[in-house]
Formats: structure tokens, sequence, C-alpha cells
């Protein structure tokens, strides 16, 4: 396929899963393209809002809107590894005898609802980590494969903090993204209301298969980004060093550490999506600067300062993209 | 070359213009500031200008700016970055330039795109020719050069003292001017030492302040008389050096003609006996018969003393008297050669071009002495004459190797003399045209300041009452009958606002006697023998 024809059809296929999840998802145009972009960019996603705001519903949709197997995970305390890896159990043989067989835990799915996973225990969350970076499990010291695409749409929730286990830098860093899912304006709560009470219910198809999916993901790999661009994506994330020689100002006040070097793959991955479903063929700044909140914001640990003034991390990230933007001057000054 | 490169050579085009407009503006702005520094000399007077100056400055600044930003390079990967951004093409471009003909799978659409907008953008749009804050600055510093330079040679703000004493000061530039013109072009053509550079320079420099008028009446009084000081002494080394070299010459003829007559006649005559008796040549021949009788009859008395006297004297007696014997026989030789000298000479000197010559040699010393004491014997044209004479003789005698030799020496150092005389005759009008600045050449107590111990006696241009207890007398030299001559004409008290405590009448007699003394020992110049005459002849019937 031609490189104008790959990325129309990348694109049509992107806007069809997006218009059959809209069938179910009302508003949160800009959720529903960080969730498609995690799946095209082969890429983990943690979604963060108060209950109630349509994250499991969104990612039951994408399960159905696309022809992949779908594991739900409701993490709790007592949820233990082997619940969600899997686990050897002791099997009769045929001819009497027994072995031990190994149970294929829910993580062995395409698509993975981790439905609040701060509710797990760091135990049960390492668990999963592995499989999020490994894309493979180990049990009894076999190690499992896990089928591509492997995907984990993570929840959680910021309210009801008691008896949660908030996941370590480590795990939040292996998402590639992190969206904050906001309450729906009036005119879309209108819309929930009047789809979610009625007679009739959306039912999705799956219009997107596993090979189209593998080949989504080859086609965002083979997006160009220019050196000043790429430039560009590493001055954001080094800016947000504090104590480094490019550091921004505000990484000095409020952040303790800055972003890994997974936060470069991040915004060049997400800005790769972003260019071709603006019908690009390069990554520009601008796709990089609409990246940084999601690729960014979780992997900033602000100190106890930003904490007393009550910054974000998402106002962090936003003084950082300022300072890189305004560091980036014209190469022809006339 | 790809479309992209070819496309982006008329925006590269476009940011040269655009930087050339802004290297304008900061080149000029540059310039600019140096005019206000050079305005604000010009104020205080510590370094003159004129508008030509001032505008060269800044615009020299501005026309290098030009150039550097003209001349800048322009680079591919930068010129695209910029495009991308003032065009907004989201980096369409730059990526292109990256990845044109690399072979990945969006390589040839990337390049299409980007073509395709690069197309639609203008590149006049894209890098407009603004008025910005460099050309404002450029031209504000350039407008208040211009104001500081107003201010300070504008006569709008001046009181009337001030504007008629820059008005006698820009007179006095321009008669100092008009007067040194041919010896400044003179003296830039000739290989000046260093110290007549350095004079050359301070009087342009004077000129040229006194042609703003931006100078201290004082100072300019003071620089002048400095100058005036300066250029005699010149004058005096330049003529001392001259007359070292004629002396030269002449000793150097003597002996060409000494070796001639050994070679003619047989006899050797020592050089300097030959330049003495070339020097006498002027007048009578000397008398040898009786100079031989007188020595003879020496010898002759001191023969018989030492014959008659027998053991009568001490050995320390007749010893003394042997050598005194020694002495007159060698007296007796002397007269003897510069007898046969003056024969040699007076049959040489039948020769035309050898009486000539030394008509000539006699001028040039006379000339070379005349300008050691500050006065002016031969003009410029009578020295062009006598150089011409020379190399007519050079060419006469040119049988004579050694001699045309000599003779092409003697002109070149002739070069001297008309320098020396001309720049005397420069120094002369320099002087009186000073004397016509206000202020100087008065007299009186209350002047005094102007010479402080300059020893300079002031000239004035036009007859001014003299405020001392002495009657005037006007005293006018004669002017030669040819040629042109330069003089100063002095009325007034012999020193500056001091009355003479001896009545002239006393002292004339004896002043008189010593000029006459000096007329007739021809230490003074023949062209100016009859104006002392006349001097003290006027003195005399005014007494």
């Amino acid at each position: 396929m031609r490189g104008e024809e790959a990325a129309t059809w990348f694109r049509e296929r992107f806007d069809t899963v997006r218009d059959q999840i809209h069938r179910s998802i009302v508003g949160q145009d800009e959720i529903v393209d960080g969730v498609l972009l995690g799946l095209v960019g082969d890429g983990h996603v943690l979604l963060e809002g108060v209950p109630g705001l349509g994250k499991t519903l969104l990612v039951r949709c994408l399960s159905q809107a696309v022809n992949l197997s779908f594991s739900r995970i409701q993490f709790t305390p007592d949820l233990m590894p082997a619940d969600v890896t899997g686990t050897n159990v002791l099997v009769e043989t045929e001819g009497g005898g027994r072995r031990f067989e190994f149970r294929r835990g829910p993580i062995f799915a395409h698509i993975i609802l981790a439905d609040e996973i701060n509710r797990a225990t760091p135990k049960t969350q390492s668990a999963t980590l592995e499989a999020m970076q490994e894309h493979s499990v180990t049990v009894g010291g076999v190690r499992h494969d896990l089928e591509e695409p492997f995907l984990v749409m993570a929840t959680q929730n910021p309210i009801e903090q008691e008896g949660t286990y908030p996941l370590p830098e480590a795990q939040l860093d292996r998402f590639l993204l992190k969206l904050l899912v906001d309450y729906p304006s009036k005119q879309e709560l209108a819309e929930i209301v009047n789809r979610t009470t009625g007679t009739s219910e959306a039912q999705l198809e799956a219009v997107l298969d596993r090979d189209e999916i593998l080949q989504m993901r080859q086609i965002v790999r083979e997006v160009p980004i220019a050196e000043n661009v790429l430039e560009f994506a590493l001055s954001l994330v080094v800016a947000t060093h504090p104590g480094g020689p490019e550091g921004a100002p505000v990484a000095e006040k409020y952040i303790r550490f800055g972003s890994s070097p997974r936060g470069a793959q991040a915004l060049v991955i997400a800005g790769k999506v972003y260019a071709l479903l603006d019908a690009r063929y390069n990554v520009s700044k601008d796709d990089l600067r609409k990246a940084a909140p999601s690729a960014l914001r979780h992997r900033l640990l602000l100190n106890f300062e930003a904490e007393a003034d009550g910054v974000k991390p998402d106002d962090v990230v936003e003084q950082v993209v300022a300072h890189v933007g305004a560091k980036d001057k014209d190469p022809i000054q006339v | 070359m790809n479309d992209i490169q070819r496309l982006l050579k008329r925006f590269a085009l476009r940011v040269r213009l655009v930087r050339g407009w802004r290297g304008l503006a900061v080149g000029g702005l540059f310039g600019a500031g140096a005019g206000v520094v050079w305005a604000s000399l010009d104020y205080f007077a510590v370094a003159l200008t004129n508008w030509g100056y001032l505008a060269a400055v800044a615009g020299g600044g501005a026309v290098v700016g030009t150039i550097v930003g003209l001349l800048l390079p322009v680079s591919a990967a930068a010129l695209s970055a910029s495009i991308d951004r003032r065009a907004g093409l989201d980096d369409r471009l730059r990526s292109a330039l990256e990845r044109a003909a690399k072979g990945g799978a969006f390589d040839e659409a990337l390049v299409q795109d980007a073509t395709g907008h690069l197309g639609r953008v203008k590149a006049a749009r894209t890098f407009p020719i603004r008025f910005g804050r460099w050309q404002a600055g450029f031209i504000a510093l350039a407008a208040l050069a211009g104001a500081i330079f107003l201010l300070g040679n504008s006569t709008l703000w001046m009181s009337e003292d001030q504007k008629r004493e820059r008005a006698e000061m820009q007179q006095a530039a321009e008669q100092i001017k008009r007067i040194a013109k041919p010896f400044v072009e003179r003296m830039q053509e000739e290989e000046l030492t260093a110290d007549e550079r350095e004079l050359l320079d301070r009087l342009q420099r004077l000129v040229s302040r006194l042609e703003r008028g931006r100078m201290p009446k004082e100072e300019a009084l003071k620089t002048a008389n400095e100058l005036a000081k300066e250029a005699e002494e010149l004058i005096r080394e330049r003529f001392l050096k001259s007359s070292e070299s004629l002396k030269k010459a002449r000793e150097l003829l003597a002996g060409d003609i000494a070796k001639r007559m050994e070679e003619e006649t047989g006899t050797p005559v020592d050089a300097e006996l030959m330049r003495k008796m070339m020097e006498s040549m002027d007048g009578p021949p000397p008398d040898f018969a009786a100079q031989r009788a007188a020595v003879q009859e020496q010898i002759d008395a001191l023969n018989s003393l030492l014959a008659n006297s027998g053991s009568g004297l001490s050995d320390s007696a007749r010893q003394a008297l042997e050598e005194q014997l020694t002495g007159l026989q060698e007296a007796m030789r002397e007269i003897e050669l510069s007898q046969k000298a003056r024969e040699f000479l007076e049959r040489l000197y039948a020769q035309p071009e050898y009486r000539e010559l030394m008509e000539i040699l006699r001028e040039l010393a006379k000339a070379s002495e005349a300008g050691q004491q500050g006065q002016q014997a031969l003009t410029d044209e009578q020295i062009q004459e006598m150089i011409r004479r020379l190399e007519e003789l050079a060419d006469l005698l040119a049988d004579d190797e050694a001699l045309r030799e000599w003779l092409r020496e003697l002109i070149e150092k002739m070069k001297d003399l008309e320098i020396g005389g001309e720049c005397q005759s420069c120094m002369g009008g320099l002087m009186a045209s000073l004397g016509i600045m206000p202020g100087m050449g008065r007299g009186g107590a209350d002047e005094q300041f102007l010479y402080p111990d300059t020893g300079y006696v002031p000239q004035v241009g036009e007859e001014q009452t003299i405020e001392a207890k002495t009657d005037p007398f006007a005293v006018r030299g004669q002017r030669a009958e040819q040629g042109t001559e330069t003089y100063i004409e002095i009325r007034g008290p012999s020193g500056l606002g001091e009355r003479s405590s001896t009545p002239y009448t006393d002292v004339l007699p004896e002043y008189e006697r010593v000029a006459e003394d000096a007329i007739e020992k021809q230490k003074i110049p023949p062209s100016h023998q009859k104006r002392v005459r006349e001097y003290f002849e006027s003195l005399g019937s005014g007494g």
C-alpha cells in the first residue's frame, strides 16, 4: 500500500471505530480518541475519573467495536496475582496419572479492562506490570506469551482513596497515556439520559479485526518525524527534569522527578497518530503539544510544594510546553 | 535538486532581501551611533566633522550592514523550518526536506504534500519587509546626530559677538588656505620628513578648525604662533642641509679640478688650496710677485741671522729660527702653487661652461646662506632656471663623466633649496594671514598674553596707531625688479608694550655703521642691500 493510500485507509478505519463507539458513548471525544490511540499506538491507557462517567462502558464499547477478545478484571484488595495471570492446577490424566496444567487467567485476552486498578495490592499490580511491559506472564517458571495486540485499559478513581494502593511510578510509567475523564456537558448529559432511559439500546458491531489493528500499528510506526520536531519532543521531556541543564523553571519549583525516556516515546507515538488523523505524513510540533498532557502528566512526580500550592500535573505540563515553545525560536530572525 | 529545493530558492532570495533591509537598519544604527559620538565631539570642538562625514559614517554603516545581510548564508534546513512556522505548514517542509529520497513509506507522499503546500505560500507574505524597531532606531539616532551637529554649528543660538568672532575666524582660515594652497600642494608631492609632515598636518587641522569657526580665539592664536615657530625652524634646517650639501659639492668640484690640473700640468695641488683659490676668483687676482718678494725678504733675513749669529744663539733659539725658516719656505711653495692654481683656474674659467658653473655655485651659496638667516634670496623660478642651466651644462660637459655625475647630484640637492624657498615663502604668507586675525599684531600691554615668551613680533595687515610714546615711521621695503619676494612690515617700538629708554638718534650711527659693514661684507643679499640703506636713510632724515 502506498503512503497516501495507507494513511487514508488508516484514517477511515480509525473513524469507523470511533463512530461505532460513539453510537454508545456520548461526547468524550478526546477520551475516545485517546483510547483508540492506545490501541493503534501499541500502548496501555490509564483512565482516571470519578465513578459513573463511563470509563468502563467506554472500554467495553471498544472491545465490542473491534473483533478482539476482551477481559474485565475488577481489582479488589483480595485479588491475587494468580487471579489475574492464571495458575497451575493439578489435573488427572486419562491414564490415571496427575499433572499440573496451566489455567490461563483473564489477562490472556487482547483487551483487558483493569477496573479500579488502584484497589488491588501492590503484589497483584506487579503481576499486571510484567504482562503490560513484556506482553507475557511467567507462572511456575514457565513464560506464557500474550497474543498481540495486547492492550490494558486501566481505570482508577481519584476519590475515595482510603483502602487503595496508589500505583507506583514504575507502573504508571508503563501506561502510554493517562486520560482524565471529565463530567459531560449539559447537552451530552441530556443525550446520555435519553439513550439510557429509553427502550432501545445501541448494538455495536465489530468493525476492526486483529490484522487490521496490527497493520494500523505498523502504519503509525512508519510516519516520519523531522529532526527539529524530535528535538522539540526531547526538549519537552528534558525540561521536566529538575536540576537538569535544560530544566524548566516550573520543574525546579514543583517537580521531584521528571519524565522517563518513555515519556518521549509516548509523545512521538501519540504525535504520529495525531499526524495521521490530521491527514499529514509527518509529525508536527503541534501534535506533540497536543499529546503532551496525556503522555506526560502521569510521569511527573510533584513535590510537596506543588501539593501545597494545589498545582496539578497538567498545570506543570502546560508550563513546560510553554517554556520549551518559547525557547524554540524561528531559525531565521528577520 | 528536487521540487522543494527549487521552490525554496525564491524564499532564500526573499530572506536575503529582508536580511539586507534589516542589516541596513542595524548597520545604519551603529553608524548613526558613531555619528552621534562624533557630532558630540564636534559640539565640544574636540573632533570636527561636517554633514558629509556624518552622512558617510551613518551611510557606511548602513551599506556594510546591507552587504552583510545580503551575503549571510541561508541554510535550507533553517529556511524550511522558518517557513513551516510562518506559513503554518505544521513542519511539513522541514520533514519533507529531510525525508526526500530516503525510501520511507510516507516519504513520497510527504514530499508531494509539502510541495503542494509550499506552492501556495507567498514569499513576500511569509517574509515581509517591515519598518521595525531597528529601522526606527536608525532614523532616531541619525536625527539625533544631525540635531547635535546642528546645535553646535548653527549661529541661531549665538550672540552677536560670537557670530562676529566666528566669521573672523572663518575669514582668516580662508586666507590661510588661499596662501598656503600652492605650498601645501607642492609639499604633498614631495618627500617630506616626519617633522615636516606633522607640521603640514597640523596646519591643515588648524585651517579646518578655523574654517568651521569652532576654535577659541586664544587657542587659534597660540597654535598659529607655535606653527610659525616650528615652521621657521624647519626652514632653517632645510637651508642648513642644502648649505652643507653645497659646501660638499664645492669641495668635490675643487678636488676634481685639482686632479685635472695635476693630469694636465704635472703639478700636484691640494684640493683645499684649490677650493680657496676658487673662492678667491671673484675678487681681483692676488699680487703673487709681491707676496713672494715679501716672503723671500723674510727668508733672506732669517738666513742672514742664522749665518751671522754663529754660536751666539742658544740651541732652542736656533731651532725656533730654523722652524720659522721652514715655515716661510713652505709659504713660498704655497704661493707658487696658488699662483699656478690661479693660472690654471683662469685658463679653465676662460671656458664659458665653467664660468657659468662657478656663477651658479656662487648664487646658490648666497641663497643658502640667506635662507638660514630667514631671508629669501632666490625665487622658485630662479632656482628652476638654475637647474635648467645646470642640466644644459651637464650636456655640454658630457665628455667629463665625473663632472657630469657631480652636476646631477647637485641638481638633486638643489631641490631641497627650492622646497625650503617655497616653505619660507609660504610661511611668510601664512604669518601674514594669521596677522589678519582679530587681536593679533596690535601690540600693547593688553595683548601681550597672546604671545607669551614666543619671541615673535606681531604683524599687522593694515596701518594702525601705535600706543607708545614714539613717533611712528613708515618703513617700506622695495620690491625687487624681477620675481617675487615676501616681506613683513613692522611698525612699532622694539618691544611689545615697552618704551625704548634710549633715543634712537643716539644709536642710529652705530647701527648704520654695522649695516654698512654687513653690506660691504656681503652678508646682506644684494636684493635687500638697497632696502637696508634706504631704511637707515629714512631714519636719519626722520631724526
